[in-house]
């Protein structure tokens, strides 16, 4: 078991290290010089305005949405608990052809802020919900006694509770924002990975494109690190006093002001898209399309389910190691994978060009290497998934098994498989949808001839061919959003 | 009852020999030695984190021991260098909370070591053997259930029926009452260990509960430090503790500084005879052995400090002349108040602790 693992681990860092080296191409002085040069700095600024600005707007989004579905007794609070964390189904890139084929002035940073946020407020309204949730009741009852009952007071206060789990969620919307390439691609935003990919496709100078890469991937881990530290304050923090159902606050009037604003945040995060889609799709002659949106579906599916199923394959022994043997080397071993997490999909995507061009010929530009690059980019996902399912299961139950004469695989068999089987194939579910919608990797590395959703759309919409994008981005929403959707809902 | 079949339980005896086990640095199991009779219930007594859960694993063939041997029925089967298998012991294991298999129904969960396995049995001969297990514990009506959908005391029950459902040799009680509440642990532990005694199967059961241990168990085995301090019938336990440790652990004590020379032992109450080596010793009083103000006019003045009162009787703790405390445990006619002057004696019930 450890031996796949460690494999698992020393494959998910490969590209990273392999990236340092091309940087290395012309030498240190020539990274020296990059490093110092004004469009650099002027990079950095604008991607890390462009992320701050995303993680305020989306924290004064998600806090207000969370505490309004988790403290008080608004109508409807079940579903729009559901509707809130759609968004994260939407690929950005869809959403930005939604809003500039709408008002194509909306281009640069404005619309990138718009859409980033939108797609990003719900890695802070998920942490949050669950903090809000746990959060002691005497909290709003005190404030009550107090005399401090209006709403954004009561909003306040809770939100000073759940500090650490609103920083964690921020650092994750940074993160997210920093890795994304469709919106701010769409919206010709010069951040990291815009740049990069230009970098790479204007002069073939791998080794500017490897250096601003490194610069980002070093921003991301700082960002993946402080986030797991500040999460795990987080759960420290939490207060479980009590296993009542929570007193809710009365919103009486307030619930309209309540109701209008969800509705606002639903409005533009869901169905304007999904309006958009369908006012293309109307609006073209799409029939003989038919046949092409099909055959680009199945080279989706295809490339993503052999994708999904390496990566679970690859994912077991790690996450069956870290989830059942809390030792330091197993959480090592995880941690390598996790690191990751921080490695964009543009980053992999040239890390994977530059190993093909010259570590893998035969396999440049074919299936392999792009199931090889998304194995890279989701095998967090992936171990994620299987690691908290197979912590879940008490070490106790394989003992029974081998009391009651099952030998170690008999025991495996009947016992863990049956039990972990649900999370693989969630695992496996999600894997597959994330690889769907994926677009940089796809892009840079889809075997010659070859189509999928996702290049279709980007190709239509870079020359504003909105009519022929339409069908594939409604292909997109009812094969990979909604399933995407149903399937984190459901876990 | 009569339709249990126990004709196939072959109860076993179990014997541990100098059996030691450290994780890292710390010895966790030292020289523990004992023998768990053949078809008795045998309790495995200590203070929680004492190396109880360790020593059953071993028992059971988890884990390995660094030295020492484990003997079923005369036959080796663990000692530092080989072990067989768990799955090849004949052993019913009962985890902690029952560690239910959640992924299975009541029923299946029982035909999991008669389904499969070493153990496997015919299709005729299962289904007859689980409905046995069913009647034995209890449990009619409920095979169908998953076991989120039954109560604690109830999933107990199956992991028993299922423990003992390929009749197993001996049977491992791991803490088995410690999750239920405590208002249902007396019942149920009294009826698992009558389902065990009427099958006739060698038990061992760890426990942190020297009540529990006491009423149920036939032979104790008092683990303290991971070594084993004392083992005897309860009664032995009880009433001639091998040292003030399991003295105070087993039941309210009273423990006094003693002198012992020329043949008898002084200590504040009187005096014993005594017929071992002179200098500093121990004695043990158990509360219900003092007597309150003693009708013969006889014992030691004290001054009550601490009164309990608990309806059936109650308890008085008095300072004596040389400042020790003792604990009187008296009828609640007596229940003398706090601040009053008292004589303290006793039944001459004492026991003489080596320091």
């Amino acid at each position: 078991m450890v031996v796949p693992a460690l494999l698992a681990a020393l494959a998910s860092l490969f590209p990273l290290v392999y990236l340092v080296d091309v940087a290395f191409d012309r030498g240190a002085a020539y990274i020296w010089d990059e490093l110092w040069r004004r469009r650099t700095f002027d990079l950095v600024t604008r991607s890390l305005a462009l992320a701050a600005a995303v993680t305020i707007a989306s924290v004064i989004i998600a806090v207000p949405s969370a505490w309004i579905v988790t403290r008080t007794d608004l109508i409807g609070r079940r579903a729009w608990r559901v509707v809130l964390a759609l968004p994260l189904a939407i690929p950005s890139y869809l959403s930005a052809f939604a809003w500039i084929s709408w008002r194509p002035q909306f281009a640069g940073f404005w619309g990138a802020l718009l859409v980033l946020t939108l797609a990003s407020y719900p890695y802070v309204y998920l942490p949050v919900s669950a903090a809000f949730r746990r959060l002691d009741p005497a909290l709003d009852e005190l404030a009550f006694v107090h005399g401090r009952n209006s709403i954004p007071r009561l909003i306040a206060l809770s939100a000073s509770q759940v500090r650490s789990s609103i920083a964690a969620g921020s650092l994750l919307v940074a993160l997210y924002v920093l890795s994304d390439f469709g919106a701010v691609a769409t919206m010709r935003f010069d951040a990291f990975t815009w740049v990069i990919y230009g970098a790479y496709r204007a002069g073939f100078n791998p080794s500017r494109a490897a250096v601003l890469a490194v610069i980002l991937v070093i921003i991301a881990i700082v960002l993946v690190t402080a986030e797991s530290a500040v999460r795990g304050r987080a759960v420290q923090t939490m207060t479980t006093r009590s296993t009542d159902p929570i007193p809710r606050v009365k919103l009486r009037s307030g619930g309209w002001s309540a109701q209008l604003f969800l509705i606002g945040v639903g409005a533009i995060s869901l169905a304007f898209p999904i309006w958009r889609v369908l006012v293309w799709v109307i609006g073209s002659g799409a029939e003989e399309g038919l046949r092409s949106v099909a055959e680009a579906l199945w080279g989706s599916v295809r490339f993503s389910a052999v994708a999904a199923a390496v990566t679970v394959l690859v994912a077991l022994p790690v996450g069956i190691l870290a989830g059942r043997y809390k030792t330091r080397s197993a959480a090592l071993i995880e941690r390598s994978t996790y690191i990751t997490h921080a490695l964009p999909g543009v980053v992999i995507a040239i890390s994977m060009v530059f190993i093909g061009v010259r570590l893998m010929t035969p396999i440049y530009l074919k299936a392999p290497l792009l199931v090889l690059a998304y194995v890279a980019l989701f095998l967090p996902v992936a171990v994620g998934g299987i690691r908290s399912i197979v912590s879940q299961i008490p070490r106790e139950l394989d003992d029974v098994a081998r009391s009651l004469g099952s030998t170690p695989m008999q025991s495996v068999r009947r016992v863990s498989i049956p039990l972990i089987a649900p999370g693989i194939a969630a695992s496996f579910a999600l894997v597959l949808l994330a690889a769907m919608k994926e677009l940089p990797v796809t892009m840079l590395l889809r075997p010659t001839g070859s189509d999928t959703l996702a290049t279709r759309l980007w190709n239509f919409t870079s020359i504003s061919d909105y009519a022929e994008a339409g069908p594939y981005a409604l292909a997109l929403i009812i094969f990979v959003a909604i399933p995407t959707a149903v399937a984190t809902s459901r876990s | 009852m009569s339709s249990i079949d126990t004709s196939s339980t072959r109860a076993a005896t179990l014997d541990l020999i100098d059996v030691s086990k450290s994780f890292g640095d710390v010895e966790v199991l030292h020289d523990v030695s004992f023998c768990a009779p053949s078809g008795r219930v045998t309790a495995i007594l200590g203070p929680s984190g004492q190396g109880k859960t360790t020593l059953l694993r071993l028992i059971a063939g988890f884990d390995r021991p660094d030295a020492g041997r484990i003997l079923i029925d005369s036959v080796l089967v663990s000692d530092a260098h080989s072990v067989v298998p768990p799955d090849r012991r004949g052993i019913g294991y009962v985890p902690q909370d029952g560690a239910l298999f959640p992924h299975l129904s009541v029923e299946r969960n029982i035909a999991f070591g008669i389904s499969a396995g070493k153990f496997k049995r015919g299709h005729r001969e299962q289904s007859r053997r689980i409905e046995e297990m069913v009647h034995l514990v209890g449990l009619e009506g409920l095979g169908e259930r998953r076991p989120g959908e039954i109560s604690g005391g109830q999933r107990q029950r199956v992991a028993l029926a299922r423990a003992l459902a390929p009749s197993p040799r001996l049977v491992l009680l791991d803490e088995p009452f410690s999750a239920l509440d405590a208002s249902m642990r007396h019942d149920i532990s009294q009826e698992v260990v009558s389902i065990l005694r009427r099958t006739g199967t060698t038990t061992i059961m760890v426990t942190h509960d020297q009540q529990e241990a006491m009423s149920i168990a036939d032979h104790v085995v008092v683990l303290l430090d991971g070594r084993v301090a004392q083992q005897g019938s309860p009664s032995e336990i009880y009433d001639s503790p091998a040292c003030a440790r399991v003295a105070r652990f087993i039941g309210d004590a009273n423990l006094l500084n003693a002198l012992a020379h020329d043949g008898v032992v002084e200590h504040a109450l009187g005096s014993e005879p005594w017929n071992g080596p002179s200098g500093q010793a121990t004695i043990l009083l158990r509360p219900e052995h003092m007597v309150l103000n003693p009708k013969d006019g006889t014992g030691r003045i004290g001054v009550v400090e601490g009164r309990s009162y608990f309806g059936h009787d109650g308890t008085l703790v008095a300072r004596l002349a040389n400042g020790e405390l003792v604990t009187l445990r008296v009828p609640t006619s007596q229940l003398a108040d706090i601040g009053d002057n008292v004589r303290v004696g006793y039944d001459g019930t004492t026991r003489v602790l080596p320091n």
